[in-house]
């Protein structure tokens, strides 16, 4: 049976809802129900959602590739300036996108720190698709290297021990055991990591700029709109504020740790 | 095939420095109470801690090895099976680890399996398993891949009295047909007696003695030794009585002993019962009435001082221990030959399944 709550908590309850649901009804008041159809086939919808989808899936797989190596060593060696890389590590989750969108550029544009390596092997990263896909990955693997370490914390090491005495090498053991064990954690911060790439919006912009069909993705369609014709820039609005909630819903809150 | 383990370790404050050794086809029980640092020895054994000390296993020094390239198999404590993988595979994971093909190493872990969890399903999660069974399953784990060395940590720690009878069959053999070093780790000096050939004790990191049952049973190297020699064994059948007890009905008397919560109340062969001799109480003259279900008469067959303790060995049927002060032996004026009168509760009795045939 559940408790019951003062009715105090549920009173401000029902204001944090309400916090939500305004904007939302907001954006449903406001939509030009008549043109709809023709928003939602226009080149820019169709264009910004299919940019969205290829940045944010790749973004969400690039913040796997470094960030699960990253939250294991996190998690689990010692050595001096770990408190820093942990810092540094999260370092993304804070600061203003826009900041990292400049970061980005000294380090990989034109005549960043890595600009001229990258142009020598063929890579021109700022102001393409890559580019929109490595900004939005910048401030998400933050998501996951958390999700990995604290999953790391309540792992039973027992298991890992059992399987290194019973023939398995570093490797196999990560693979087989330990990966599989933190997978319920991986998973969730994958998801939380593309959420956060698909509404990612100042370094996308600020690295890769605002080029439709390569690099304008839903946020920025939504926000090129607003200047020019408000009325699309709500139905653009509601295009995301639908893909999220079918995604939320559809995993009904498995992988932020309140599964039912 | 043979140990001989020098470990020395330490871990915080805590220090262990134990030699260990073993010859082939011979089991070594290693006893202790809690906290004495057994673990420690399994886990520097698997190569898991760090240690300093050296580890001989067919005169091949493997203490510089790391874990997975030890021939050992380990059941841990609790089974630690894998969660997310179905019992066959945790029993085939040895293998796969070790390169073999998929197929092949399952047909050899259900083989290993059937004999020594035929019950349990080869798809059954860790989670859905019983205390005891989790512990067939691991054991299976520990053997499949044919190490040299078994070690098997506290194996029925945490299963109740059925859950124990149940493993033990299972233990004996498996134990029995290890063609190699079996090193049993337990807390239990039952499971020790009954299952091991030879005991070490160790306590607060060291090993205080070594032998065979009977040797610490004559010559005790310390309290703690006197007290697991000294503990009253009874075997036999067990028959209900009214009241929640029991009557273990062994080959020289009847004990009278409470009723295991967790066993039906029929009639069961092959009964431990365990008495520790400080619940034994010695009198002079035949005691009044009291709450002891147990009054034995016997003389005194033997006085053993330990310090301020003094061991008193009964004749009674059965025969007896009891454990009482310097102070009252001198106040009761006992002295060998002595006539006495024993008595115990029968709660006092601690039940256990599954005793040697």
């Amino acid at each position: 049976m559940r408790r019951r709550l003062p009715a105090v908590v549920v009173a401000f309850a029902a204001l944090g809802a309400a916090f939500v649901l305004l904007p939302v009804a907001g954006l449903l008041a406001r939509a030009p129900w008549e043109r709809t159809g023709e928003l939602l086939t226009s080149d820019v919808a169709i264009e910004g959602a299919r940019v969205s989808l290829i940045v944010s899936l790749g973004a969400a797989a690039l913040s796997l590739l470094v960030g699960v190596p990253l939250g294991l060593l996190l998690g689990r060696a010692s050595f001096p300036g770990l408190t820093v890389l942990r810092a540094l590590a999260l370092l993304p989750l804070v600061l203003p996108p826009v900041v990292a969108g400049i970061g980005l550029l000294t380090a990989f544009g034109r005549r960043g720190l890595l600009g001229g390596p990258a142009r020598a092997l063929g890579l021109e990263l700022p102001f393409t698709t890559a580019g929109a896909a490595i900004a939005a990955a910048f401030v998400s693997f933050p998501f996951i290297v958390l999700a990995v370490e604290s999953g790391l914390r309540s792992l039973d090491t027992r298991l890992e021990d059992a399987a290194a005495s019973l023939g398995a090498s570093k490797w196999y053991v990560l693979r087989k055991v330990t990966l599989p064990l933190l997978a319920p954690q991986i998973a969730a911060g994958a998801v939380l990591a593309w959420a956060r790439a698909l509404g990612e919006f100042g370094a996308t912009i600020t690295f890769a700029g605002n080029f439709r069909g390569e690099t304008q993705t839903m946020p920025l369609a939504v926000f090129e709109a607003l200047q020019s014709d408000p009325g699309a820039a709500t139905v653009l609005s509601l295009v995301l504020v639908v893909l999220s909630l079918a995604v939320l819903i559809a995993l009904r809150g498995r992988f932020v740790g309140v599964g039912s | 095939m043979s140990l001989r383990a020098e470990i020395s370790t330490r871990r915080e404050s805590f220090e262990v420095r134990a030699t260990i050794e073993a010859e082939e086809g011979e089991t070594i029980a290693l006893l202790g109470p809690n906290g004495a640092g057994k673990t420690t020895v399994v886990l520097a054994l698997a190569g898991l801690i760090e240690e300093q000390g050296a580890i001989e296993l067919d005169g091949i020094r493997i203490d510089g090895l790391p874990p997975e390239r030890r021939p050992l198999g380990v059941a841990f404590q609790g089974g630690a099976l894998f969660p997310h993988l179905s019992a066959l595979a945790n029993v085939a994971f040895p293998l796969r680890a070790r390169g073999v093909g998929r197929r092949e190493a399952e047909s050899r872990a259900s083989a290993t399996l059937s004999r020594l969890a035929p019950d349990v399903r080869r798809d059954a999660r860790p989670r859905t398993l019983s205390g005891g069974e989790a512990q067939r399953v691991a054991l299976a784990r520990a053997i499949v891949h044919g190490p040299r060395l078994l070690l098997l940590d506290e194996p029925s720690s945490g299963l109740d009295v059925r859950g124990r009878a149940g493993l033990r069959p299972i233990l004996m053999d498996t134990l029995a047909t290890f063609p190699g070093v079996r090193v049993l780790v337990t807390h239990d000096p039952v499971e020790a007696m009954t299952l091991a050939d030879r005991v070490v004790i160790l306590e607060e990191g060291r090993v205080t003695q070594q032998g065979t049952f009977d040797d610490v049973r004559r010559m005790p190297g310390s309290r703690y030794a006197a007290e697991l020699a000294g503990v009253n064994l009874f075997v036999g059948r067990l028959e209900p009585l009214d009241g929640g007890a029991g009557r273990l009905v062994t080959a020289e008397g009847d004990v009278v002993v409470g009723w295991p919560e967790d066993l039906p109340r029929d009639t069961t062969e092959d009964v431990i019962g365990t008495l520790r001799p400080s619940d034994v109480v010695v009198h002079v003259e035949p005691p009044g009435p009291s709450s002891a279900r147990n009054i034995w008469r016997g003389e005194i067959e033997d006085l053993a001082v330990y310090g301020e303790r003094v061991r008193v060995r009964i004749a009674s049927q059965p025969p007896l221990v009891a454990e009482v002060t310097a102070g009252s032996v001198h106040q009761l004026g006992l002295v060998r030959s002595s006539e006495v009168w024993a008595s115990f509760k029968a709660v006092e009795v601690e039940i256990s399944l599954g005793a040697h045939r």
